[in-house]
């Protein structure tokens, strides 16, 4: 069996990048959220239509051919509600033809409010929003909701409380549990990708920036830091596409793998900001470099969709049947 | 109408660029190969002329077997077929040998319009597009920021240094592209699993009646004697401003011809 990448998946991801170059540039993120930048031009490339049926306009394609994509969109730190868009809509809008067909066209970008959720992310970039509420999925017009701003930790991934008249609402025939896995495997890919920019740039300017005579870069305490991340992304990146292996054939292992796979990329993630933040010095604590946008991003993703420890707890429910023990009375 | 695009596959701008040392030929190895950015504006306008006014959008490529990815990137845009001339006898071909064999290829595929972009980032001659006209025996219409096709009519824009002429002619014609003429599309995820159901036709030098002797390194009218690479940047001189900065500055430029 070969668990190498497709060229079909590698030239999407590429893609993707090209576009992200093009059109979200850091500047973009950094001042250009509200007209969610580049999001025209992924929807004519046809990224929000990848994981919809055919028959709606879709390519009918699984996570594990979007996840390199979205990859390159946490790389980028594209704002809007991407994931939401990209993995949790097609899964709960399923049936709904109207629905599905302006997504695959790339003419809705929709956020959630689906698990243990209390917030919907990026709510005022949204056309729809797909709440659950008892357990079961509505479709709102963002339009028809009461969005309130929450305090968070990334002023472009921004969190909404929302209120809804419920006859506002038409409740929509999706899977929540389904749509969870897929954002939640997609959100790890993000951080995944989040982390690549962040050592990239760590990297960077360990190799210009000059103390005693040399790079700082030379110097082992540094190395080491970046060598750390490097062995965390590698060994997050697997889990996260195995997760989406996992998830499109619904496996029994499917939740196992998904928690596997954020626990890891939000992981590798957090390690990839702290030492980015280190090794950049005093410097990287200033608004004014890019370097915040990308730390505010993984510390909001990171706890998107269960943080760490909730799934390591699952995880550890997982391989040894029995629930965590309690560490505090 | 039938068009046919040359696009060439060139070592990636943004690393460095070798010669090989044992033929003096570029090293394909050594970088990432991309589609040479020209031809990507070749490819849309091919595009678009077929939008407009209907036919078939060929791709044709002359390089090793790695060219495909070339080709793969121009068949996503939304072209219909390619030809990719291979051999291995083609290695080390300059401009006019690669003219006659590109030359060749067009005569056997057809075509009502060639088009090129302007020049490869490699290479850099420019040249190839006159060469290809004359050897077709077709006019040739280069450097176009625009082009509009009326039946068998077409006009362009030539960019000139003032500005530009308008240069007229009847099909078959071959047209070069500079990167003014449009913004080339991104393929679509669509476009990029289509792209491997598409044709691609691989020929060698027998297939398209290429002479041997004519083209790959023996073949070439020139020929690289030596080569070194380019000396590293010299530190720049700091002049110290003690009242005199603006006569230092002006006898800077003087020394250089600048005033």
């Amino acid at each position: 069996m070969n668990f190498a990448f497709s060229d079909d998946q590698l030239a999407l991801a590429s893609t993707v990048r090209d576009v992200l170059r093009d059109h979200c540039p850091p500047s973009a993120v950094r001042t250009g959220r509200d007209r969610r930048p580049a999001w025209a031009e992924l929807a004519g490339i046809g990224l929000f239509g990848l994981l919809v049926p055919e028959e709606y306009g879709g390519l009918g394609l699984g996570l594990a051919d979007a996840v390199l994509a979205l990859e390159e969109t946490g790389r980028a730190a594209l704002p809007g509600p991407v994931a939401e868009t990209v993995a949790a809509a097609p899964a709960l809008l399923a049936g709904e033809d109207d629905l599905l067909t302006a997504l695959a066209a790339g003419r809705t970008a929709v956020s959630v409010r689906i698990g243990d959720q209390v917030y919907v992310p990026d709510a005022d970039l949204a056309d729809l929003l797909v709440l659950t509420d008892g357990g079961r999925p509505y479709a709102v017009p963002a339009a028809g909701a009461l969005l309130t701003l929450q305090a968070g930790v990334d002023p472009v991934r921004r969190l909404y409380a929302v209120a809804f008249e419920p006859r506002a609402g038409r409740p929509v025939g999706g899977d929540p549990l389904a749509a969870l896995r897929r954002v939640t495997v997609a959100v790890a890919a993000q951080l995944v990708g989040a982390a690549r920019h962040l050592l990239a740039t760590s990297v960077g300017h360990a190799g210009t920036r000059r103390q005693f005579g040399a790079p700082v870069g030379s110097f082992q305490a540094v190395k080491h830091q970046l060598a750390d991340v490097a062995i965390a992304i590698e060994f997050a990146a697997p889990l996260v596409y195995r997760a989406a292996l996992s998830v499109d054939a619904d496996l029994p292992t499917a939740a196992r793998d998904v928690s596997a796979a954020k626990a890891a990329a939000g992981e590798a993630a957090e390690r990839a900001a702290r030492t980015a933040l280190q090794v950049h010095g005093a410097i990287g604590y200033t608004a004014e470099l890019d370097l915040r946008l990308w730390l505010a991003r993984v510390w909001s993703l990171s706890a998107a969709y269960g943080g760490t420890a909730v799934h390591r707890s699952h995880l550890r429910e997982a391989l040894l049947a029995s629930p965590a023990p309690r560490r505090w009375p | 109408m039938n068009i046919v695009v040359c696009v060439k596959q060139v070592p990636d701008t943004a690393t460095e660029r070798k010669l090989r040392s044992d033929d003096k030929t570029l090293d394909r190895d050594a970088a990432d190969g991309v589609v040479n950015e020209l031809d990507e504006y070749a490819v849309e306008e091919a595009l678009r002329l077929k939008e407009a006014h209907g036919g078939e959008v060929t791709v044709l490529t002359m390089g090793p077997g790695r060219a495909t990815e070339t080709i793969r990137k121009a068949l996503a845009m939304g072209a219909d077929k390619a030809v990719h001339l291979s051999d291995d006898a083609l290695h080390g071909s300059d401009a006019l040998a690669t003219s006659y064999a590109m030359a060749q290829t067009l005569k056997k595929i057809g075509f009502d319009l060639v088009i090129l972009g302007s020049e490869s980032t490699d290479a850099r001659t420019g040249v190839l597009a006159a060469m290809l006209a004359e050897r077709l025996g077709t006019p040739q219409l280069t450097l176009a920021n625009k082009v509009d096709v009326d039946g068998t009519a077409i006009a362009i824009q030539r960019v000139t240094d003032y500005g530009f002429d308008k240069v007229e002619a009847t099909l078959p014609a071959v047209v070069s592209v500079v990167e003014k003429i449009n913004d080339p599309r991104y393929p679509s995820f669509k476009g990029i699993m289509a792209a491997k159901k598409k044709k691609v036709e691989t020929l060698g030098i027998a297939d398209a009646e290429i002479a041997a002797e004519l083209v790959g390194l023996a073949g070439a009218w020139s020929e690289v004697a030596e080569f070194a690479a380019a000396p590293p940047r010299a530190a720049g001189t700091i002049v110290k401003d003690e009242g005199d900065g603006g006569t230092k500055t002006a006898d800077f430029l003087a020394s250089k011809k600048f005033i």
